[in-house]
């Protein structure tokens, strides 16, 4: 099992990351031939390629964009979203360390879309390295004149602004990086209006993930019918999948949607190389933090696409599959997930801000031996309520690895209970 | 500008000045702004924070707001790099808590604190979107990968002679070579 290289085909090109180097090999063509066309026959391939956001929401890209409206009198902006922070999730960072001017190809061929004259690409505060290739990478378009006005005598203006974020996972929610850029505490906003018609700065935004951004030029360039020949009926073409913990070969593989199962990544010599130490795996958590586990037993055959992965009862998300081996304590592991999320609730909503904390705390409980059988239970209602009653994803989110940990390891964390942690003390098991 | 002396230098207070012009609103150079700030004084100091209130015509206490919002703004002084080890999911599976506990042991300091020297600062980060090369370190934000214990000790040993190349070791991908 292979990878398929689409967003990624000219990753291994040497001097890629420049201008020249991008340009010999046929870069920022795509825009070129995508500036030939109106924006509507441009949003209409889009469509037809089926290309749908690679950032979580899986919604498809045309769509999107068809949202903006024509003539609102304000000025349009495309937010790229570079605020990579779901854990598991280093795809971005690699399309942007080494592809940077594929990526503004893609913003190009956006903007000219839907009509936008300014763009930002939102970058993590982490990313520093990340940042000053975009950086040189933009100032190399605007010098070669593919950023700017007037771009290649098309008549198309573009003003790109790289923003650096400065360490907060709620920025990646789409509201939030609104009003980040904005200048304000990454809060996330009630929807409606959405941002298509009210975003950054109450005028009509498109946000866009990198990996979606940057696949636009490969779709241009070898045309819709190409690209949606690749996937399955609702999820076409390829992705990358960022591939973590107890595997051989952790990495970012691109992969045909579809095509490939949880146990061709673990086991393909190409992809995953088999579990580290030949261990046995003992969840898989599928598209980031986010999504709830699946569990070998039931899932290693599921392929890796939207509508799929969702049937098994996750989500597919950032595309970030994180393998965890039978040595590892899942109440452990739990704790790690939703300690995270606790750290990153913004504190807007209460559901979320204290509800994560209430969770931490029981689950500390549990792996210090010092729950009751009850204990379980008040897991499952504080879940219930965060669930659907906090303001914004990220509330969910803590509930996924609580919720789906209970569900196929209850056995492990009862063993963890009052008075059972004797028993296991022999074979007590570490990450 | 008041006649309190400024904290920033000339050079980036223009720097600033040049950022606010590229947004539609120049609050939205308030992060930016930040940074530069933290890149020249090494954290965001109050008196710092009051000059860029005062250049974006702001409140003070929301520019505190925003310094104590974003994590990466040093609200004190900081050792001279700064160690940020990930301790989020993927990095945790590869043995985060044993790189933790080896920085500690070695540096004498735990997790939040600067060395005596103020050569060190130790603090732990959410997921570095590094995954593919856990664990992962940040040395003043730049990616240390495959940050075993073992390699610990010669990391430190580097930086300690004020030489900020990373020991050589697997990272997570190649970077095309030559251009730059």
């Amino acid at each position: 099992m292979a990878q398929t290289r689409v967003v990624m085909a000219w990753r291994d090109v040497p001097a890629i990351r420049s201008f020249d180097g991008f340009r010999k090999q046929g870069g920022y063509e795509a825009f070129l031939k995508a500036a030939r066309l109106t924006p509507d026959e441009l949003i209409e391939l889009v469509k037809a390629s089926g290309l749908r956001g690679r950032g979580g929401a899986g919604f498809p890209t045309g769509l999107k964009w068809s949202f903006v409206p024509r003539n609102s009198g304000k000025p349009k902006y495309l937010c790229v979203n570079a605020d990579e922070s779901e854990p598991g999730t280093c795809k971005d960072r690699e399309i942007i360390e080494n592809l940077p001017h594929q990526l503004i190809e893609g913003i190009l061929i956006c903007c000219h879309a839907v009509g936008i004259e300014k763009a930002f690409i939102y970058i993590r505060g982490e990313m520093l390295e990340g940042y000053q290739v975009l950086k040189k990478a933009v100032d190399e378009a605007y010098q070669q004149g593919f950023l700017g006005q007037n771009i290649q005598n098309t008549g198309i203006n573009i003003d790109v602004v790289v923003h650096r974020g400065a360490g907060a996972y709620i920025c990646g929610e789409e509201s939030a990086l609104l009003t980040s850029i904005e200048g304000g505490r990454g809060f996330p906003r009630l929807r409606p209006p959405f941002p298509a018609v009210e975003g950054l700065y109450a005028c009509p935004t498109v946000i866009n993930n990198v990996e979606t951004i940057a696949t636009l030029p490969a779709i241009l360039r070898h045309g819709a019918a190409w690209y949606a020949a690749m996937g399955t009926e609702k999820s076409k073409g390829t992705r990358l999948i960022s591939l973590s913990g107890h595997v051989k070969r952790p990495g970012n593989y691109e992969i045909e949607l579809g095509k490939v199962t949880f146990r061709d990544l673990i086991y393909s010599p190409d992809l995953g190389g088999g579990m580290l130490d030949d261990l046995e795996p003992k969840a898989i958590i599928p598209g980031g933090a986010s999504a709830p586990f699946l569990i070998p037993a039931e899932h290693l055959d599921v392929p890796l696409d939207f509508e799929a992965i969702a049937a098994a009862g996750s989500m597919a998300g950032s595309g970030a599959v994180v393998i965890i081996s039978e040595k590892t304590c899942i109440v452990s592991a739990v704790l790690n997930l939703v300690e995270f999320f606790h750290e990153e609730s913004c504190g807007k909503c209460t559901p979320c801000r204290e509800g994560t904390g209430w969770l931490v705390q029981l689950l500390k409980r549990v792996k210090h031996g010092e729950a009751t059988e009850h204990d379980l239970e008040v897991l499952f209602d504080v879940c219930d309520n965060i669930l659907g009653k906090a303001f914004c994803p990220l509330g969910d989110s803590a509930t996924a690895p609580v919720t789906s940990g209970l569900h196929y390891f209850r056995e492990e964390f009862r063993a963890f209970l009052k008075g059972e942690k004797e028993k296991l003390k022999e074979k007590a098991p570490t990450p | 500008m008041s006649t309190t002396k400024s904290i920033l230098s000339e050079a980036a207070r223009a720097d600033i000045q040049a950022m606010m012009a590229r947004y539609p609103r120049p609050q939205s150079a308030i992060l930016p702004a930040l940074h530069r700030v933290q890149e020249e004084l090494g954290w965001v100091p109050p008196e710092a924070q009051a000059e860029i209130a005062e250049l974006f015509r702001m409140p003070a206490a929301n520019v505190q707001s925003m310094v104590t919002f974003y994590y990466m703004y040093h609200r004190q002084p900081v050792g001279r790099y700064v160690l940020k080890a990930c301790r989020s999911i993927s990095c945790w599976l590869r043995g985060s808590e044993d790189l933790i506990r080896q920085l500690e042991e070695r540096l004498g300091i735990k997790l939040g604190e600067t060395d005596r020297e103020g050569l060190f600062t130790l603090v732990g980060g959410e997921c570095l979107a590094g995954c593919a090369g856990a664990p992962v370190l940040q040395v003043n934000d730049r990616f240390f990968e495959n940050a075993v214990p073992e390699r610990v000790d010669e990391l430190l040993d580097s930086l300690r002679r004020g030489d900020d190349r990373f020991p050589p070791g697997p990272t997570c991908w190649r970077r095309p070579g030559g251009e730059d």
